[in-house]
């Protein structure tokens, strides 16, 4: 009943919006003149009216209107204004080609707007940041990270400062989609976070959406990270690179047939095991560092025509750590990511526009030995560890442009997931032995509906629902659990379907925009969750182990509210924004104690399930263009849980509440060619378990615990610096210099507080802090 | 192991970079006030003795020192049939014993009653009920030590020949004695396992293995003492918090092992064992 109800409200808004149905098109695409690349989200205005519309992640634009003449205004900050005058007696198709304003600009510019988009636009809890700006942060170890530069923004904190996970409003880092070009990105660390996954020079453009999801999203309670990789130069052969102390990276870019097509190829790795190796046989007091990773970007598109387009494109990332002692004795783990997406465009008509997207993923990882062993007759043994989470998706989606006052998109996904919890085999000599956790498999099916609708001069809608399936499929083993005890085992045969959930996620946003420099938005949106991290660690690992919901482990969701008030001042020089958010989250997942989550088949029984709830305020002033640029932000929230059995009766804190988060960002271009940027960051140190007493039993010395995320880490703060050096640009070659400073005033910040018996009954306390004061250079260049 | 290694390669990575700090420093910490507790060690075995108990109180976690015991209480052991009471020593203040010595008797209640002489944490009456289970009864021992190629030890194979209860779900912790002496001078040190995670249930004999150095013509001891589930699952969480924090989340996250004492609410354990005993002079090495 109450999804009859959702439907005919769809029904009727959209009777509404059909009203208004009007008889020419203006369409086409938004490129970048230098090097054919689409611009995401370019404004399309109708002179001296509110109509129009933006430009989708394709560049692709529809304006339907009526017979007439008119004056069309293509905007899109760094790059200059284009004005186009129309005459409207039939359908025109019209791509535009916008000029960066400056010469220099020739960075990735990837996202923006209209001067005051965040004042019309429907959107809240989104942050979008632009490659030239994260290039321009200082950057720890040489390399510009998009998550580092995420963590700088309100609401949005990180599991622990070496970690590429995050926590969005007080959410598990789990709770987090991350898409690369559409695909799943399951863990987006290198080296423990240290790095993320994200080569910067192949990425064109980053939305994190934190509170109201739109509809054509789903999957995750917290948040969507929309990652989008280059397309590639359909001018000319480009490159783009940089030399680091640690890294090295290169990106080429050449049109496959010019204006047509190109094809991206971005390559990145480390090479501190090479180094060392090298100067370990020079002197002997020097190790050799048994890491490394690499990865590859590829993108591929061209169009066929008016109508279609293709894109390939691909990300293939590894981390090896290679401690082997001897060609006999080789111990090695690797883990990583590859994702790889196929997408047909279709321009069905002038007002509908269709995206056909295959999709795969791979999370995994491995654990590997082998060695030989007996002095007389030589035997061997191996090991292999192993794990892995792959999906495989098709999506079928549509933007119908119906009226300059209506947006709607549309569509339908499914995904299959195939999880490897873990497996172990091996042999000692003859001996062979091995180990499975069941697999689980499971089908994901989701269909959505939304409309962006403007409702006079000052109103703006944004509604939409989205509907999924979630199917557990066999083969698989499930348990029957009661009073956490596994009371029976049931096995299914391979497709059958033995559980299934489903539910409804209302999205909804309206904007009213009080004038051209204020406004106020209002959202609500619910979201649900079928899969989640088993792993008791709040920061995330490399062996991270990701299971699908059970019977008995039921959907995670989560409720949110949100209000904001826009205000720009300057001409939309400065921007200020005050956002407000109450998230209610169901299902949510705590470890019993002294629970061993690997290797353990029935796991689940070890869960507790309780409730969340985050609410907090986020202030932003920004300043996003000029000499000098840069942003205050500020988030004052609360996180909490209630955990049937672990502590049901008052809330505790979650281990993702941090009360106060402030980040100021600033860069400054002294001279064309030379820039500094600084920032500082301060956090609420997270809660965690302390011990509050010690006790002795057994001839041990005990902590004894007080209550649950009873103690808190000393609050974070550091500043880092940066400066870049442009050298004298010739006609083919451009380079710079980038120096960096983390971590400038070399606090201490504990990565990691631990407590130990030590000698004589004696306990001690004590902080690992490694991010310490940092150095960097690197030698960017492109032609 | 691995998460460790990964560790350490980020801090080399890093350290090359950084100001080359230390990352490890001893740091200051100041620990929430909680109310004080009372803590009881003690257990009731089938061998005859005064079975002493230990009751002492809770510290604050850096005060270094030994724990404060505590005085004065009176102490009582109860069952269906009789009562047995205790009495402090004079000489061990904080411990107390009964005042004849008794043995347990298997598939009896006993009931540890505690009247403090003064309330800790807002009680001064604590309980503690625990049953006495049939365990393995050990007939004979045999102790050999063994060449293990693989890891390029040696270590002691035991055959322990006896019987072990089909019929109920049993489990069990190991005292280890060499030459009369308690190997283990902590309580983690002891194994405890179940019958049924082990597929020992019902068996006629127990293999077990250790690593500890044993030499030809030593005499290997051992008791096996048939414990309770929840004193098992107890001994679990000792093992797991007396270790430092693993912050990789390999293992749950940091929890008070709940003891039976007012059902949790006062620390340690108070529990019933039925104790077998067998011991081997060990002989030589089989193997490669």
């Amino acid at each position: 009943m109450k999804g009859k109800i959702k439907l005919s409200i769809l029904l009727i808004l959209f009777y509404t919006a059909t009203a208004f149905s009007q008889k020419f098109t203006l369409h086409g695409y938004v490129k970048d003149k230098n090097n054919g690349e689409a611009l995401i989200g370019a404004t399309v205005i109708v002179s001296g009216t509110t109509l129009g519309t933006v430009t989708n992640v394709y560049g692709f634009y529809s304006l339907s209107l009526e017979k007439g003449e008119y004056s069309i205004e293509y905007n899109y900050l760094g790059f200059n204004k284009k004005g186009m005058e129309i005459s409207l007696n039939e359908d025109v198709n019209l791509t535009i080609e916008l000029e960066p304003s400056t010469e220099k600009i020739k960075e990735v510019v990837v996202r923006s707007e209209a001067k005051n988009q965040n004042i019309i636009s429907t959107q809240m809890g989104v942050d979008k940041l632009q490659g030239k700006t994260i290039e321009k942060i200082p950057v720890l170890l040489g390399e510009a990270d998009v998550i580092k530069a995420l963590k700088l923004l309100p609401g949005v904190v990180s599991t622990s400062e070496m970690s590429s996970n995050l926590s969005i409003r007080g959410g598990a880092y789990d709770q987090n989609m991350i898409l690369l070009d559409e695909a799943s990105v399951y863990n987006a660390s290198h080296l423990l976070g240290l790095f993320s996954v994200f080569n910067n020079d192949a990425i064109k453009s980053v939305e994190l959406y934190k509170g109201m999801i739109p509809a054509n999203y789903g999957g995750r309670i917290s948040s969507v990270m929309d990652i989008r990789m280059r397309e590639g130069n359909t001018k000319k052969f480009t490159g783009v690179g940089s030399v680091g102390l640690l890294t090295s990276r290169l990106t080429l870019e050449a049109p496959i047939v010019k204006d047509k097509g190109a094809i991206l190829v971005s390559g990145r790795r480390t090479y501190i095991d090479l180094l060392t190796q090298g100067m370990s046989k020079i002197n002997s007091d020097i190790s050799k560092v048994p890491y490394y990773f690499y990865d590859y970007n590829l993108k591929a598109n061209y169009t066929i025509n008016e109508k279609h387009r293709i894109y390939l494109s691909g990300y293939f990332g590894r981390d090896v750590a290679d401690m082997s002692l001897s060609e006999d004795n080789l111990q090695k783990t690797y883990w990583g990511n590859y994702t790889g997406t196929l997408r047909w465009n279709y321009m069905i008509s002038n007002k509908l526009f269709a995206n056909l997207t295959l999709l795969a993923s791979n999370y995994d990882y491995k654990i590997e030995s082998s060695s030989t062993f007996g002095s007389t007759e030589k035997k061997t043994q191996h090991f292999l560890w192993d794990a892995s989470l792959k999906d495989y998706s098709l999506k079928l989606d549509f933007n119908y442009y119906l009226n300059p006052r209506n947006s709607v998109k549309y569509g339908l996904n499914s995904t299959y997931h195939d999880f490897n919890v873990g497996k172990v085999e091996g042999n000692i000599d003859t001996i062979d032995f091995n180990f499975n956790i069941p697999k689980y498999y499971s089908l994901e099916h989701a269909g959505y509906i939304s409309n962006q609708q403007k409702l006079g001069e000052n109103i703006v809608l944004n509604y939409g629902i989205r509907f999924t399936l979630f199917q557990n499929i066999g083969s698989a083993t499930a348990y029957d659990i009661v009073n956490y005890e596994v009371v029976d085992t049931l096995n299914y045969s391979k497709g059958e379907i033995y559980n299934q959930y489903m539910g409804w996620e209302p999205r909804f946003s309206t904007t009213f925009i009080i004038n051209d420099r204020n406004s106020v938005k209002v959202g609500y949106s619910r979201t649900i969750q079928y899969m989640h991290i088993a792993s008791n660690s709040n920061s995330g690992t490399p062996l991270d182990v990701w299971m699908p919901v059970t019977p008995y482990v039921k959907p995670q969701d989560a409720h949110q509210f949100s209000s904001g008030y826009f205000v720009n001042f300057f001409n939309n020089k400065i921007q200020v924004s005050v956002e407000s958010y109450y998230k209610i989250m169901n299902n949510q997942i705590e470890f019993r104690e002294f629970s061993q989550p690997y290797f353990n088949p029935q796991i689940e029984a070890d869960f507790r399930f309780g409730e969340g709830r985050a609410y907090g305020a986020e202030f932003l002033i920004k300043k996003p263009d000029g000499k000098f640029s840069g942003w205050i932000s500020y988030t004052l929230a609360k996180s909490e849980r209630k955990t049937k059995d672990i502590q049901e009766k008052d809330w505790y804190p979650s281990p993702y509440d941090h009360r106060h988060n402030l980040s100021l960002v600033g860069m400054y271009d002294i001279t064309k060619r030379i820039s500094v940027s600084a920032n500082w960051v301060y956090l609420s140190g997270h809660p965690f378990d302390a011990p509050s007493a010690r006790w002795e039993y057994g001839n041990l010395i005990l902590p004894y615990y007080e209550g649950k995320n009873a103690s808190n880490y000393p609050d974070y703060h550091r500043m880092d610096i940066g400066l870049e050096l442009k050298n004298k640009p010739n006609k083919k070659f451009e380079s710079s210099w980038t120096f960096s400073i983390y971590n400038a005033y070399n606090r201490r910040n504990p990565n990691m507080i631990y407590f130990s018996s030590i000698e004589n009954n004696a306990t001690q306390a004590y902080s690992f802090s490694l991010l310490q004061r940092i150095y960097s250079v690197s030698f960017n260049f492109n032609f | 192991m691995i998460m460790r290694h990964l560790l350490y390669v980020a801090v080399v990575f890093v350290l090359i970079f950084s100001s080359c700090e230390d990352p490890v420093q001893e740091i200051y910490w100041e620990t929430q006030s909680v109310p004080q507790k009372i803590i009881v060690e003690g257990n009731i075995t089938t061998q005859l003795g005064k079975h002493p108990i230990k009751l002492k109180y809770t510290d604050d976690y850096f005060r270094n020192n030994p724990s404060q015991k505590v005085s004065g209480a009176i102490l009582s052991i109860s069952t269906p049939t009789r009562e047995i009471d205790y009495i402090e020593r004079i000489d061990e203040p904080g411990v107390y014993e009964a005042l004849s010595d008794f043995s347990g008797e298997v598939n009896s209640t006993y009931t540890l009653n505690i009247q403090l002489e003064k309330e800790v944490d807002g009680e001064s009456n604590y309980k503690a009920s625990t049953n006495l289970v049939e365990g393995f009864r050990i007939d004979s021992v045999t102790a050999d030590l063994f060449y293990n190629p693989q890891q390029d030890t040696i270590v002691l194979f035991c055959a322990i020949y006896g019987e072990e209860p089909g019929n109920i779900k049993n489990f069990y912790m190991t005292n280890i004695y060499r030459n009369g002496k308690l190997l283990s001078d902590t309580i983690n040190k002891n194994a405890h396992f179940g019958d049924q995670e082990t597929g020992i249930n019902g068996n006629t004999v127990l293999v077990l293995f250790f690593q500890d150095e044993f030499q030809l013509g030593d005499t290997f001891g051992i008791e096996i003492l048939s414990i309770s589930e929840e004193y098992n699952y107890f001994l679990t969480g000792i093992n797991q918090i007396a270790e430092p924090g693993d912050p990789f989340g390999f293992s749950g996250p940091p929890a008070n092992a709940k003891g039976n004492i007012n059902e949790g609410k006062g620390l340690g354990f108070f529990f019933a064992a039925d104790v077998s005993r067998g011991e081997s002079v060990v002989r030589g090495i089989i193997g490669d």
